[in-house]
């Protein structure tokens, strides 16, 4: 249907004056990302509470000077109604031209503050001023075609993994009479941990003969093997603190299990609880188990990750408890 | 309900961030300049408001700037009930413009007290705003214009130090540049919802304690010595054009306002007299168009030239040739009014016969063997004139403006027998009753005579101290045994004024007080030359004074009385005819949007204009684009150097001079001055 491509087509370039008044290059931004690819947020604007009382003084003024037909009255009553607009103008001119790039964000668990950095950019030859980002972090100023570093928090109130489709952009600058407010799509995903909660002890060992672990990295047994040097990355837990003490350089103390005993938390060992607590206790259990860098398995009922110790594991052990849905 | 809760919450948010230090010692400037301009409205304003206000206010002032924590609820509570006792102990009634801004200057020191939020603070914004407001209320001149955009633009900036983001120091400056800025920018709103919202005809209620006068002007009781009161004073109280250029001279300048029928032999009244039907409305016709500027006086009559035969739509006519507002006026009116000087009755109404032949029970014996002596000596009416005039002229009667206190039973009797010192209500007053005595219908009116001609504005401005009275007699036959000269016939002017002081009648009052009546014979004549005409300096004054008061005549004709009815001429003169309110409204709700729209434009403009040191740079980075080159968001200038260096390494002494400029300017210790700016311009040009 040809309306509706025209419609679409207006959607997503927004016609305005000055495209035709201002270079074209210049304003599209190192990043190469073109500023009117992207069609621009809509800004809404609305009174805020002093502007309501703003606005019934002047109605107050306007009556008194009717009564009175005092023409200085109107005067001054008009005048502020002027001032009211200019700074209704201003501040939906603040929020022009504004974008958000590289939203950064570190995974937390259920019951925290998530935080949200990011970059905010000015792609106007104006300054922006008192500009705040979603409930109160703020205010940011950024100059004409630059850019300053912001941060959100938001509370992280479920497990899972969720998408920040938008990041609300307000001001009020210059008068605090008019609100106005942009949401800003960034579509970043986020993953929240559940609540490391529980009060059970780890399951006891399983026994797994034909799985015995024989290689180096075979850490987490009760015998010790010998040391050998610390490597970056590396959990702190098995660093020989003594020998460190002594002046020597890191170095870590390496075991070697049974070779046959190990460490399986299991979804089902937690039958009793409801599935949001053994969620909890499995991370609980996941973060104690990584803390003392043992090594160890998580079995879910959709899927199993094998026993291992490192740094990407634990991770990927919590992701799969964060994302963790029963299908009924 | 959910997006509202979380909205509410963001609001709680936003106006608990802490306020600046700053803005609160601006707020408090403001907060006193606005109040400070009251000043002017003492006598209405009660002094003890004024003062206590400031230790008030610098008390809560020192209490934020140090830190401490609010004062006291039983305090606040108890100053807030001591206000409210206090103003209606000055006032009968809380409620009017007077006991009303005495309360907003009071509350708002007192709100100072709780300043806590943002939302405290923009609260004693507003009331500042409503302050200057009140200040109109009182005053509309130029100079309280001036204040008010003064005091506008100020405390603009105390909301914008509020907003302004970080604690550290803003210029004042900017602020001051930026509230003016967007003042400038409302202004073509300003002007067009002036020009055309609609006006409305006088107030739809009334206040109590609105009834008390405001600058002064006639009580409709005339007491002896109260016409002298007000001439002592040199506010303006009318100002006439003559678009006929039919002025008439200065002895006949008789502005009437009032006339008093009533009398108890000491005050004179108008008493409460049915209004009459109205015989025009036209101001087109043989005689003197007048458009009169009139001052408010908080009463309801007007003023126009001896006699008005045609008056506004707004005004009701009453016996005797006069007419009145339909409401109290309380702000300068404008209105056209045609006079006939001939213009009168040609019969006298029986009722208005007995009113102006009236004679209190209690006169004093001697008036009314006057009035009988001159009667039974005259044949004529013209004879009875005369002998007055004799009277007047012959027993050393003298005009002051100080003629002391009359005997309070007899004021009149004590004039005329003992003291023979006058102001001119005296002698009118006494003369219309020994006229009545004699059996000659009398009233005294009220007014204005003369003025003084502006040949700058070419109008004439008419003070109080040509505040009159005089009187009225009806020459026609009342008394078969009295015959009437042919040419003189209805209401008969007779000033006796005039015959004790014609210089009063003919140079006015300044003048005539300046050769006071002690003098006589060629002292006077000399003393009259030497008071007509002055030396260099005075002439100059007086050429200042001239275009000043146009100014204020300009300014009170064009702003101030713009009404309904000026409204309507200056639609027609753009060719709208007449325009219904409806239609005004429409049309400022279809140019409001427009008005934006242009706004907006012209915002963006400004915008592009910030730094000059910035713009100069931009326009530099600009330059290389369309060479081929883009500077990066996040790259700083000696990053963009390096790189378009790299890639146009002819161009690069210049790109280097440029930089090291721009960087010296903007992050070192190098000045910014209009040298350096230029010296930055002219490398870029060569690039």
């Amino acid at each position: 249907m040809p309306s509706a491509t025209r419609g679409s087509f207006y959607k997503n370039r927004p016609w305005t004056p000055q495209k035709f008044f201002i270079n074209q290059k210049f304003l599209q931004g190192g990043t190469g990302g073109a500023v009117f690819s992207k069609s621009a947020p809509p800004v809404r604007t609305a009174l805020t509470g002093s502007g309501w009382v703003l606005t019934a003084i002047l109605f107050a003024m306007l009556l008194a000077s009717m009564n009175y037909s005092n023409n200085m009255g109107y005067a001054l009553c008009f005048l502020l109604t002027g001032l009211m607009l200019v700074s209704y103008l201003y501040a939906r001119y603040n929020l022009k031209r504004l974008d958000i790039a590289n939203v950064q964000t570190q995974p937390v668990f259920s019951g925290e503050s998530l935080r949200f950095t990011f970059e905010l950019q000015n792609n106007s030859s104006a300054g922006r001023t008192a500009i705040y980002a979603e409930d109160l972090s703020g205010p940011f100023s950024v100059g004409p075609y630059s850019c300053t570093t912001a941060e959100i928090t938001v509370l992280a109130a479920k497990r899972g993994r969720f998408t920040l489709a938008t990041i609300t952009l307000w001001t009020v600058y210059p008068l605090g009479l008019f609100r106005a407010r942009c949401h800003i799509r960034v579509n970043k995903v986020y993953i929240v941990y559940p609540k490391p909660i529980g009060t059970l002890q780890w399951p006891p060992l399983e026994n797994h003969e034909e799985e015995a672990s024989e290689g180096f990295y075979a850490r987490g047994g009760d015998d010790f093997v010998g040391v050998r040097p610390w490597r970056p990355g590396e959990s702190m837990h098995h660093i020989d603190w003594k020998a460190v003490a002594r002046g020597r350089p890191l170095s870590i103390k390496e075991f070697t299990g049974g070779g046959t005993e190990q460490l399986w938390f299991d979804w089902f060992q937690l039958g009793g609880l409801e599935i949001e607590s053994r969620l909890s206790q499995l991370t609980r259990w996941v973060l104690e188990a990584a803390q003392e860098g043992r090594e160890f398995g998580l079995r879910m009922p959709n899927r199993a990750i094998p026993i291992d110790s490192s740094p990407g594991h634990t991770t990927k052990c919590l992701e799969t408890l964060a994302v963790f849905q029963v299908v009924p | 309900m959910k997006f509202l809760k979380l909205k509410f919450q963001r609001e709680r948010a936003s106006t608990e961030l802490p306020i600046p230090k700053g803005a609160f010692t601006w707020l408090m400037f403001c907060l006193f300049l606005s109040i400070g301009w009251h000043l002017w409205h003492i006598p209405e304003i009660p002094v003890w408001a004024l003062v206590v206000v400031v230790p008030m206010s610098i008390f809560s002032y020192r209490r934020i700037i140090k830190e401490k924590p609010l004062a006291p609820a039983a305090l606040r509570i108890g100053l807030t009930i001591v206000v409210v006792v206090g103003i209606i102990f000055s006032f009968n009634s809380p409620l009017g413009r007077d006991p009303g801004i005495t309360a907003l200057i009071l509350l708002s020191s007192l709100k100072l007290m709780e300043l806590k939020t943002r939302r405290d603070f923009m609260f004693i914004v507003f009331m500042c705003y409503f302050i200057i407001f009140g200040n109109f209320l009182y005053d509309q001149s130029l100079p309280d214009l001036a204040f008010m955009i003064a005091a506008v633009i100020l405390v603009t900036a105390a909301v914008l130090r509020l907003n302004h983001p970080g604690h550290e120091p803003v210029k004042l400056w900017f602020l001051l540049k930026f509230s003016s800025r967007l003042l400038l920018l409302g202004l073509p709103f300003t002007i067009m919802l002036f020009l055309l919202f609609p006006r409305t005809y006088g107030p739809f209620w009334n206040l109590p304690q609105d009834t008390r006068t405001f600058q002064g002007g006639f009580r409709s009781v005339v007491r002896p010595g109260e016409v002298a009161e007000l001439a002592k004073s040199t506010a303006p109280a009318l100002k006439v054009e003559f678009p006929g250029n039919n002025m008439p001279a200065q002895k006949d300048l008789y502005f009437r306002g009032l006339v008093l029928w009533f009398t108890d032999g000491k005050a004179w009244y108008q008493g409460l007299i049915p209004s009459q039907v109205v015989d025009s409305r036209s101001l087109e016709g043989d005689g003197i168009l007048q458009y009169i500027t009139l001052q408010p006086h908080n009463e309801r009559w007007l003023f126009a030239l001896d006699r008005p035969v045609s008056s506004p739509r707004w005004t009701r006519v009453f016996p005797g040739n006069i007419f009145q507002s339909l409401w109290d006026l309380k702000t300068p009116i404008r209105y056209g009014v045609l006079s006939r000087p001939d213009a009168g009755l040609s019969f006298l109404p029986k009722v208005e016969g007995n009113w102006a032949l009236d004679l209190p029970g209690d006169l004093d014996s001697r008036i009314m063997a006057l009035g009988k002596q001159w009667r039974d000596n005259a044949s004529v009416i013209d004879d009875i004139l005369r002998q007055a005039e004799n009277y007047f002229k012959e027993n050393g009667f003298i005009y002051t403006l100080n003629p002391g206190q009359m005997d309070r039973d007899n004021p009149l009797g004590d004039f005329l027998f003992n003291k023979r010192r006058g102001f001119c209500e005296h002698f009118a007053a006494s003369f219309a009753l020994l006229m009545r005595a004699a059996g000659v219908p009398a009233r005294v009116v009220v007014g204005y005579q003369g003025g003084e001609y502006n040949p700058v504005g070419k109008y004439l401005e008419v003070r109080q101290s040509e505040a009159h009275a005089w009187t009225e007699v009806w020459v026609k036959e009342v008394d078969p045994r009295l015959a009437v000269a042919d040419e003189k016939t209805g209401w008969l002017r007779v000033d006796p004024t005039a015959w004790v002081s014609p210089e009063r009648i003919a140079y006015g009052l300044e003048v005539s007080q300046d050769i006071l009546a002690n003098l006589s014979g060629a002292d006077r004549e000399e003393a009259l030359q030497k008071a007509l005409g002055g030396n260099i300096f005075k002439r100059a004054w007086k050429f200042l004074k001239n275009h000043w008061e146009n100014i204020k005549y300009k300014w009170d004709t064009w702003i101030i009385t713009y009404d309904i009815f000026q409204q309507r001429n200056f639609l027609s003169s753009l060719g709208f005819g007449r325009v219904d309110r409806l239609s005004l409204l429409l049309a400022i709700i279809i140019l409001a949007p427009i008005l934006l729209f242009i706004i907006s434009l012209v915002l963006k403009r400004k915008a592009l204009s910030s730094d000059p040191l910035v713009r100069l740079y931009l326009g530099f980075c600009s330059k290389l684009a369309r060479m081929g080159i883009q500077r990066l968001r996040w790259e700083g200038p000696v990053h963009f150097q390096q790189r378009a260096v790299e890639k146009f390494p002819k161009k690069a002494e210049v790109i280097q001079q440029v930089t090291d400029l721009f960087v010296h300017l903007r992050y070192g210790r190098l000045a910014v001055t209009k040298e350096r700016l230029k010296q930055l311009k002219r490398h870029i040009r060569r690039l």
